[in-house]
C-alpha cells in the first residue's frame, strides 16, 4: 500500500538518524562563552572568544581537567545588556559548570546576578569597579578592577614619570567614568588633582576642544582614557596640533587596536598595562605565538584575559580536587595561584575577596608602531598567602 | 581669543563634512520625499571602498577616487533607487523610512561581519604638519577639507541653478505632479538625484576617512548630524544644508570647550528644537508648498 | 464574536497557560515581549492611529523605569513608583504635544528625536539621581505584603495583568469618540478641524496617553531586567519601537502584538547563525517593507479573511499623511 511504502523509508531514516546522532557525551564539562560578537563590542568579544577557545583546545590536548574534557559554545549578546540577560538565561538552561563572559561592564552588571542565582561561576573580562561593588561572590575578574589598576597608574605617573601637571581625558560611559573616578581618587590621596578634566563621547571624531584646553592649561602629561578608535583620533589630532604634552595611558592607549588606525601618531605614548602582546614573559610570548598561528592576528589584552580565565578555573578545580561549583568558588577568593602549578595562568596572580585580581603589570612605550615593554611592575599589595582548597 | 579661532577653524572644517552629507540628504527629500536614514552608511560604504581601491589595490589616488565614486553612484544611487525607492515611494513616507533604517543596519552589520569590526587607518590626503600662525595651529587638512567641500558645493549650486537638469530638479522639488505634467520624466530625475547623492557622499567619505578613520559604525553619528544640519539650515535649499552643517560643526566644538563637555551632543539639539519651533523650514529655508 | 475579540481571547488563554511550562529563558523572552507589546501599543496610538511621528518613546519608557528604580531604592512600593513614572511620562507627553501642534511629520520626528537624546544625556549626567553611567541595579520587584512577585513566573503574571489593563484601556479609547477623532486627524487634519474636531486637545492627549503607556512599559521593564542604565533608552530603542509598530501594522489593533513578537523573538530564533542574524534581520526588515508595507498584519488578515472588525479602520492606508 502507498502509506507503507512512504512510511518504511521514513522509519529507516529516523532510525539511522537516531543511531548517528551521538548521545550527549557523559564526561564533558560545558563552558559556554557569552560575549559581544556583534554590536559596539564586536572586536573585544571576538578576542575573548578566540582566546577561550584556544585555552580549551590547549587543555583538551593535554587530557582535560581531572580526566574530563571541556566543551565550549558561543552566544552573542549584541553588546546589549537586556540581550545579554536573555542569553545568560538561555545558556544556564544547559547546566554548564562555568560561564566565560561578558566583557562589557554594563552587560556584566546586568547578567551577573542570574549566574549567581544559578550558582554557576562566572569569569568576566570586565574591569569596571561597579562589578566588585555589588557583593557578588560568584563573579571572577580576569584583570585588575579600576581601583587596583588606577592605583598602580597613579603611583607610576607620580613616582616614575614625576608628572607635575596632569590633564585627564576620559570617555563618558561606565568604563570611562569608573576609571576617571578612581584616577582622581588616587591623585587626591597624593594631594593632587588633574589640571584639566574633560569627558568625551563614544564615537567622537573631533578633539579640538579637548586639545585646546590641554594646551591652555600648561599640562605636562595628558592621561588618555578612551576606547581604541577615539584614542587613535585623539593622538592623530594631538600630533597635528603640535602639542608638547606627554601622552600617557592605560591599556587601551597603547593597544594594537589603537596603534593600527592611529599609525605613527601613537609613537611615543607610554602606558601602564596589565597585559600586553609585547610582554617579555616567556609564557605570554608562547601563548601569543600560538594565538597568531591559529587566528592570524596578534592577541590583545582581552584575549589574554580570556585565556587566563579558563586556566584560573583549571587551577581552582585542580586544587579543590573535584568538580564542585561551591568549593571552586570558595577557592577563588583570597588565594594565590602561581604559574608553577598552572602554566596557563601566564603570570602569578592573587584573587581577592571580591573576585578581582592583583598581579604584576607592565610599563610599555609605543615605538615604531609597536608596544614595547620597558619595565615590569610588581603586585600592588601582598605578600599574600596561598590557601589549600580541599 | 586664539583658542576661539582655533576652535572655530576646527568647527568649520568638521562642519564642511557634515554639510556634504546634509546636502545629499536634502536633495533626496526634495525630489522624492525620502528621509534617508541610511545617509550615514552611504558615507561609510564608499569609505571602505576607498580603502579597497587605494590601500589594498594600491591604485593611484585619483583613480581610486574615481572608482569609489562610480561604485557608490551605481550601488547606492541607481541600485537603491531601483530596488527600494521605486516600489516604496507610492506608499507614503513611513515604509520608506523603515526600509532605509533596515538598509542602514544591513550595510553596517555586513561591513562589521564580512570585513572587520576594527577601525582601519586611512592615509591623510592633505599634509598634517602643524602650521603655526601665532598661537593658532592649523594643518593643511583643515584647510583642504574646507576648500574641497566649498568647491564641490559651489559646483553643485551652479549645476542646480544653471543647467537644464538642475532646473528640472528644482521643478520636481517644488511640485512633482506639475513637473510631470510639464513633461519632466520624474522617475528618471529621481534616479539622477539618488546618483548625485551617492556621488556626494562618496566625496564626503574621502574627506572624512582620514579624520574619522574607517569603521563600520561611524555612519550613526554622521547621519544624525546630517539631519540636524539639513533641518537647522533649511531643508529645501542647498545653501541651507551648507549653513546648517557649518553651524552644527561650530556649535558643537565651541560649546564643548566653553560650556560643558558632558552635554556636548545637546547644544546642536537645542538649536535644532528652537529652529523647529520658531522657523520649521530652517534658517535659510523657504516654507514648503501645500501640494507637495 | 468578531475576529478581533476571538484573537484577544485566544491570546489571553495562551498567555496564561503556556508560560506554566516554560523554562526561565523562554519565560524571560515572553515577559520581555509583553513589556514591548505595552510600549508598542502606546506608540501605535500616537503614530498609527493619530499619525503623529514620535521618535522619543524610549525617553517616556525611561521615566517609568527610573521612577520605579529610584523610588524602590528608598523602599517605596512598586505601584507607587509606577504611578509616578506614568504621571511624569504623561506630563512630558503633553509637553511634546505642543510642538506637535505647530509642526508635522519629519519636523515632529526631529523634535522628538532631539528630546530623546537630551533625556539620555540628562540621565547619564545627573549622577546623584540616576546613578549616571553606572545605572541602578537590584531593582525590586513588586510585593504585596507577604505575597511577592519576585519569582520569574509570578512576575510574568504581574506583567500580564498590567498588559491586560493596557490592552483593555486602549480598546476602550479607540472605540470611543476619541478613537474616531484620532483617526480623523490622521486622515486629513484640515477636514477634521472643519468637521469640528478640537485638534489641539486631541493631539495633546494622544501624545500624553501614548507616553503614559510607554511609562507603564518602562516601569515593568526595570524589575524584569533587574538593572537599568541610560544606554537602554537611546534613540536606537525608540527606533526599535518604531520598527515594531510599522512591521506589525500601523493603526491596526493587532499590529503591536505582531510587531513586538517579531522584533523580540526573531533575533532569538535566528541566534544559531552567530553574528549573521543581525544581517538576516535587517534583510528581513527591508523585504517586509517591500512586500508587505502595511505590516505583517496583512498575513493575519489573510488568515482570517472575514469581514473587518470594529477596531480597524476601513479605508486606511499605512501612510500617516
Amino acid at each position: 500500500m502507498r502509506t507503507v511504502r512512504t512510511v518504511q523509508p521514513l522509519l529507516a531514516a529516523l532510525v539511522t538518524l537516531m543511531a548517528v546522532t551521538p548521545a550527549s557525551p557523559q564526561g564533558v564539562i560545558k563552558l559556554p562563552i557569552v560575549a559581544e560578537i556583534t554590536g559596539g563590542g564586536a572586536s573585544v568579544g571576538a578576542m575573548w572568544r578566540d582566546a577561550v577557545n584556544l585555552a580549551v583546545e590547549d587543555i583538551n590536548k593535554k587530557g582535560g581537567i581531572l580526566g574530563l574534557k571541556l566543551e565550549t559554545s558561543v552566544q552573542d549578546t549584541q553588546t546589549d545588556p537586556p540581550t545579554s540577560v536573555a542569553v545568560m538565561r538561555r545558556v544556564l538552561n544547559d547546566k554548564p559548570f562555568a560561564i566565560f563572559g561578558t566583557v562589557y561592564s554594563s552587560s556584566t552588571v546586568a547578567n551577573m546576578d542570574i549566574a549567581r542565582q544559578a550558582g554557576v561561576p562566572q569569569f568576566t573580562g570586565s574591569e569596571s569597579i561597579i562589578i566588585t561593588q555589588k557583593g557578588n561572590d560568584n563573579i571572577f575578574l580576569t584583570s585588575f578592577t579600576q581601583d587596583t589598576g588606577m592605583a598602580k597608574q597613579v603611583r607610576w605617573m607620580l613616582d616614575d614619570l614625576k608628572a607635575e601637571k596632569i590633564a585627564l581625558i576620559w570617555v563618558n560611559n561606565a568604563f570611562g567614568k569608573g576609571g576617571h573616578d578612581m584616577f582622581v581618587h588616587f591623585l587626591k590621596e597624593r594631594g593632587k588633582a588633574p589640571v584639566v578634566d574633560i569627558s568625551t563621547e563614544v564615537q567622537q571624531a573631533d578633539f579640538t576642544p579637548e586639545l585646546t584646553k590641554v594646551r591652555a592649561s600648561g599640562a605636562t602629561h595628558v592621561m588618555v582614557y578612551n576606547h581604541e578608535e577615539e584614542n587613535a583620533r585623539f593622538m592623530i589630532q594631538l600630533r597635528k596640533m603640535g602639542l608638547a604634552v606627554e601622552p600617557v595611558g592605560e591599556t587601551t592607549l597603547c593597544a594594537q587596536t589603537t596603534i593600527t588606525p592611529g599609525g605613527g601618531a601613537v609613537n611615543g605614548a607610554r602606558c601602564h598595562v596589565g597585559l600586553t602582546a609585547g610582554s617579555p614573559v616567556p609564557l605570554m610570548v608562547d601563548m601569543s605565538r600560538r594565538f597568531q598561528e591559529k587566528y592570524n592576528r596578534v592577541p590583545d589584552h582581552n584575549a589574554f584575559k580570556g585565556y587566563i580565565g579558563v586556566h584560573m578555573l583549571k587551577a581552582a578545580v585542580q586544587r579543590v580536587g573535584s568538580w564542585d561549583q561551591a568549593k571552586v568558588r570558595a577557592c577563588l577568593h583570597n588565594n594565590v595561584f602561581t604559574t608553577a602549578e598552572e602554566a596557563g595562568l601566564l603570570m602569578d596572580l592573587y584573587v581577592n575577596e571580591k573576585g578581582s585580581l592583583d598581579r604584576p603589570s607592565f610599563i610599555v612605550e609605543v615605538k615604531d608602531q609597536k608596544s614595547v615593554v620597558t619595565k615590569t611592575v610588581g603586585m600592588l599589595g601582598g605578600p599574600y598567602n596561598t590557601r589549600p582548597c580541599k | 581669543m586664539a583658542d576661539f579661532v582655533q576652535l572655530s577653524v576646527a568647527g568649520v572644517s568638521i562642519g564642511a563634512i557634515y554639510a556634504m552629507a546634509a546636502i545629499g540628504f536634502v536633495l533626496l527629500w526634495q525630489t522624492s520625499n525620502t528621509i534617508n536614514f541610511a545617509q550615514g552608511e552611504f558615507v561609510v560604504l564608499p569609505a571602505f571602498a576607498m580603502v579597497l581601491f587605494f590601500v589594498i589595490f594600491r591604485l593611484p589616488f585619483a583613480a581610486a577616487m574615481l572608482a569609489t565614486v562610480l561604485v557608490s553612484t551605481l550601488l547606492l544611487g541607481w541600485g537603491v533607487k531601483q530596488l527600494l525607492v521605486a516600489r516604496l515611494i507610492k506608499m507614503g513616507v513611513l515604509p520608506l523610512v523603515i526600509a532605509t533604517i533596515g538598509l542602514s543596519l544591513l550595510i553596517r552589520y555586513s561591513l562589521q561581519q564580512f570585513w572587520t569590526p576594527l577601525a582601519l587607518p586611512f592615509p591623510a590626503i592633505f599634509s598634517r604638519d602643524p602650521i603655526r600662525l601665532g598661537t593658532i595651529v592649523v594643518s593643511l587638512e583643515e584647510i583642504g577639507n574646507i576648500l574641497f567641500a566649498a568647491v564641490v558645493i559651489g559646483a553643485l549650486q551652479l549645476f542646480i541653478t544653471r543647467t537644464k537638469l538642475g532646473w528640472a530638479m528644482q521643478a520636481v522639488a517644488q511640485n512633482r505632479m506639475l513637473a510631470s505634467v510639464l513633461g519632466i520624466n520624474v522617475g528618471r530625475l529621481v534616479t539622477i538625484t539618488f546618483m548625485l547623492n551617492a556621488a556626494l557622499t562618496a566625496v564626503a567619505a574621502i574627506l572624512i576617512a582620514p579624520v574619522y578613520l574607517v569603521k563600520y559604525d561611524i555612519g550613526i553619528g554622521l547621519g544624525l548630524k546630517a539631519f540636524y544640519a539639513a533641518i537647522i539650515g533649511g531643508f529645501n535649499q542647498i545653501r541651507g544644508a551648507l549653513l546648517g552643517g557649518l553651524l552644527v560643526g561650530v556649535v558643537e566644538t565651541l560649546s564643548a570647550a566653553y560650556i560643558s563637555s558632558h552635554f556636548r551632543d545637546a547644544f546642536a539639539l537645542v538649536i535644532l528644537i528652537a529652529v523647529l519651533l520658531l522657523k520649521p523650514e530652517g534658517i535659510w529655508g523657504v516654507k514648503e508648498e501645500w501640494a507637495s | 464574536m468578531t475576529r478581533g475579540r476571538w484573537g484577544l481571547l485566544v491570546a489571553l488563554a495562551l498567555s496564561v497557560v503556556v508560560p506554566l511550562g516554560l523554562d526561565q529563558y523562554k519565560l524571560y523572552v515572553v515577559s520581555l515581549t509583553l513589556v514591548y507589546v505595552i510600549l508598542a501599543i502606546g506608540l501605535n496610538l500616537t503614530l498609527g492611529y493619530a499619525g503623529q511621528i514620535s521618535l522619543c518613546h524610549a525617553a517616556f519608557m525611561a521615566f517609568g523605569s527610573y521612577a520605579v528604580a529610584i523610588l524602590g531604592q528608598h523602599g517605596i512600593a512598586f505601584e507607587v513608583g509606577l504611578a509616578v513614572g506614568v504621571v511624569v511620562a504623561f506630563a512630558w507627553g503633553l509637553v511634546l504635544g505642543f510642538p506637535a501642534l505647530k509642526v508635522k511629520h519629519h519636523y515632529l520626528a526631529m523634535v522628538t528625536l532631539g528630546f530623546n537624546i537630551i533625556v539620555f544625556l540628562v540621565l547619564r549626567n545627573w549622577e546623584s539621581l540616576t546613578g549616571g553611567s553606572f545605572g541602578i541595579s537590584s531593582v525590586a520587584r513588586p510585593a504585596w505584603g507577604p505575597l511577592s512577585f519576585k519569582s520569574d513566573r509570578a512576575f510574568y503574571f504581574y506583567i500580564l495583568a498590567w498588559a491586560a489593563v493596557v490592552v483593555a484601556s486602549a480598546y476602550w479609547i479607540l472605540t470611543s469618540r476619541w478613537g474616531r477623532a484620532f483617526r480623523a486627524i490622521r486622515e486629513n487634519e484640515m477636514r477634521a478641524e472643519v468637521v469640528g474636531v478640537n485638534l489641539r486637545n486631541y493631539k495633546l492627549m494622544v501624545f500624553a496617553i501614548g507616553a503614559a503607556y510607554a511609562g507603564t512599559g518602562g516601569a515593568l521593564f526595570a524589575p524584569l531586567l533587574g538593572y537599568i542604565d541610560p544606554g537602554a533608552y537611546t534613540l536606537d530603542r525608540s527606533i526599535q519601537f518604531l520598527m515594531m509598530v510599522v512591521l506589525g501594522g500601523l493603526g491596526r489593533f493587532e499590529g503591536p502584538f505582531i510587531g513586538a513578537l517579531v522584533v523580540t523573538v526573531l533575533p532569538e530564533v535566528l541566534r544559531g547563525s552567530e553574528g549573521l542574524y543581525l544581517i538576516i534581520y535587517a534583510l528581513a526588515v527591508i523585504l517586509m517593507m517591500l512586500f508587505m508595507p502595511k505590516g505583517l498584519v496583512g498575513l493575519w488578515d489573510l488568515a482570517w479573511r472575514s469581514s473587518r472588525s470594529v477596531t480597524s479602520p476601513s479605508t486606511s492606508s499605512a501612510s500617516p499623511r
